[in-house]
């Protein structure tokens, strides 16, 4: 087997890095809240609830933290093996599945149910936190990469064209090397 | 002579999930409001006031048409929510509501007379005077038939009625007692007949135990996982049970219901429209669904049948099983 490192993988690995991750990723938060403002309609009633997204094939995972709207869900980066000691409180839900199919989810390109019957996708704990978090995005209409680069102006196409050429590129390596490696892409419903 | 297309009745629970079951060859699609006045009460599903205007406009822009679900029965004093879902689905100029409250039904035929009403499974009207009662008293054009029924029941059935039937052409399978089943009741205190929800997800629990996985709900284990097992929702009828050693299904295997290879012979029989089931699934799997029954209704117009199809449908099922259930009531 080829070892592998991706770039995100071993960005992730570096502490330094992470807290650069979490503003990114705060930021793609609060613009696909912009762009899809009836997602935070659904999860009205969550407030307050916390779910832990652990992609396996990644060193960290995502806590979001459900807020009252218009407030967009807030993220941090933790590590799922040392929440205890890092004084995180235990989440209402837990989704486990690998980036690529996380990515897909986020989508809605993808049958969420059929990842869960087939034991692709694991979830834990509350499970209308799941639910209501699953409807919420399946209805938002998420493009990750067209979203991400809207905020460039007149730039917007290229880059997106540019972006879809590297989700397919990342996406036939991730099925060629498997969950060696970090990186997410298109994903074939 | 070439009989009349069978009509798709296709389900959304969100807008999304609409316009992709519109796009994919939905005559109809069915939704309900986001409260207990509809049987798929799940959190954050379901359509706002807004949400159903637009996706009305969406639908009947492109000649299709979108019926309302207000179909569990309203609490005795405040009927309000459904009285209430049943003005604004006539307001918004929705194609039909399906009930099955009888003081409902009444509400709605005196309040809004140019409103379609059709009659919803949990109903259960399964006989000629049930059915024309209610057509009679109400005014009813449609009836959507309790899955208890053979195909030559049904055939015999649609002779006998004044109005159009609907049948379940796939999707999750119930244990027969539509409208009467309170098994999630007994341990939520929930059911789909008054809140509109079975085995809610807030009494749902799975857990990973070493290489089993355990489902339960409202604290009582259902059902557990073995690695190599597909996993299930830990609805009652659909537990394992055990006595002694042995461990099996009581009620009903993890499967769904599925009309691929019967289509013609439902046809043959009078039926109107096939109703798939699936409000609370993702659109990706609505717009699949629905995709392949399309391809499969208008094959029965070459005198085809798809087996790609078919196989399809298999691979989408719970489980990946299907069964045609009572309409061939194969246990016989």
């Amino acid at each position: 087997m080829i070892p592998v490192q991706t770039p995100l993988r071993r960005f992730l690995l570096l502490p330094g890095n992470r807290h650069l991750a979490e503003t990114l990723l705060s930021s793609l938060a609060a613009l696909l809240v912009r762009r899809h403002g009836a997602m935070l309609e659904r999860l009205a009633d969550f407030a307050g609830a916390t779910c832990l997204v652990v992609p396996q094939d990644l060193p960290t995972a995502f806590l979001i933290t459900l807020q009252a709207p218009p407030l967009a869900p807030r993220l941090q980066l933790v590590d799922p093996a040392r929440m205890d000691s890092a004084g995180v409180k235990a989440p209402r839900a837990i989704i486990h599945a690998d980036i690529v199919t996380l990515f897909a989810l986020l989508e809605g390109r993808i049958d969420g149910d059929a990842l869960f019957f087939s034991r692709d996708l694991v979830v834990e704990g509350d499970m209308a936190v799941v639910v209501a978090l699953r409807n919420a995005v399946d209805d938002a209409g998420i493009d990750l990469i067209a979203d991400a680069t809207s905020v460039l102006g007149p730039f917007a196409i290229p880059a997106e064209r540019i972006g879809r050429s590297a989700a397919s590129l990342a996406t036939r390596l991730h099925r060629r090397f498997g969950t060696q490696f970090g990186l997410g892409g298109s994903h074939a419903a | 002579m070439s009989m009349a297309p069978l009509e798709l009745v296709c389900p959304a629970g969100t807008p999304a999930a609409l316009r992709d079951a519109v796009d994919a060859g939905a005559d109809v699609v069915y939704v309900g409001f986001r409260d207990e006045t509809n049987a798929r009460n799940f959190p954050g599903l379901n359509f706002s006031r807004p949400e159903l205007r637009d996706g009305i406009g969406y639908a009947q822009q492109r000649g299709r048409e979108v019926f309302v679900a207000i179909n569990t029965y309203a609490n005795a004093g405040s009927q309000a929510a459904w009285h209430s879902a049943i003005d604004d689905a006539a307001a918004l100029k929705a194609d039909a509501v399906i009930i099955a409250d009888i003081g409902l039904l009444d509400y709605a035929a005196q309040r809004h007379p140019n409103l379609r009403l059709h009659l919803s499974v949990q109903a259960a009207a399964s006989h000629a005077d049930a059915i024309r009662f209610y057509h009679e008293a109400f005014g009813v054009r449609r009836v959507v038939l309790p899955r208890v029924l053979t195909v030559a029941e049904i055939a015999q059935l649609t002779r006998q009625i004044p109005v159009e039937t609907e049948v379940f052409a796939f999707g999750g399978m119930c244990p027969m007692a539509e409208g009467r089943c309170s098994l999630s009741s007994y341990v939520t205190g929930q059911s789909p007949n008054r809140q509109g929800v079975c085995s809610p997800a807030s009494h749902v629990r799975y857990e990973q135990r070493g290489q089993v996985l355990v489902s339960s709900l409202g604290g009582s284990t259902i059902n557990v996982f073995d690695k190599t097992e597909k996993a299930g929702y830990p609805t009652l009828c659909k537990g394992r049970f055990s006595v002694g050693s042995y461990a099996d299904y009581l009620f009903e295997e993890p499967t769904s219901l599925s009309t691929g290879e019967i289509l013609r012979d439902l046809q043959a029989a009078g039926v109107k429209a096939l109703k798939i089931e699936g409000r609370q699934r993702g659109r990706a799997y609505v717009a699949e669904v629905v995709r392949q029954f399309r391809a499969l209704v208008d094959g029965l117009a070459r005198d085809e049948t798809p087996s790609s199809a078919v196989a399809a449908l298999r691979q989408l099922a719970e489980g990946q099983q299907d069964t045609s259930g009572a309409y061939r009531k194969g246990w016989r």
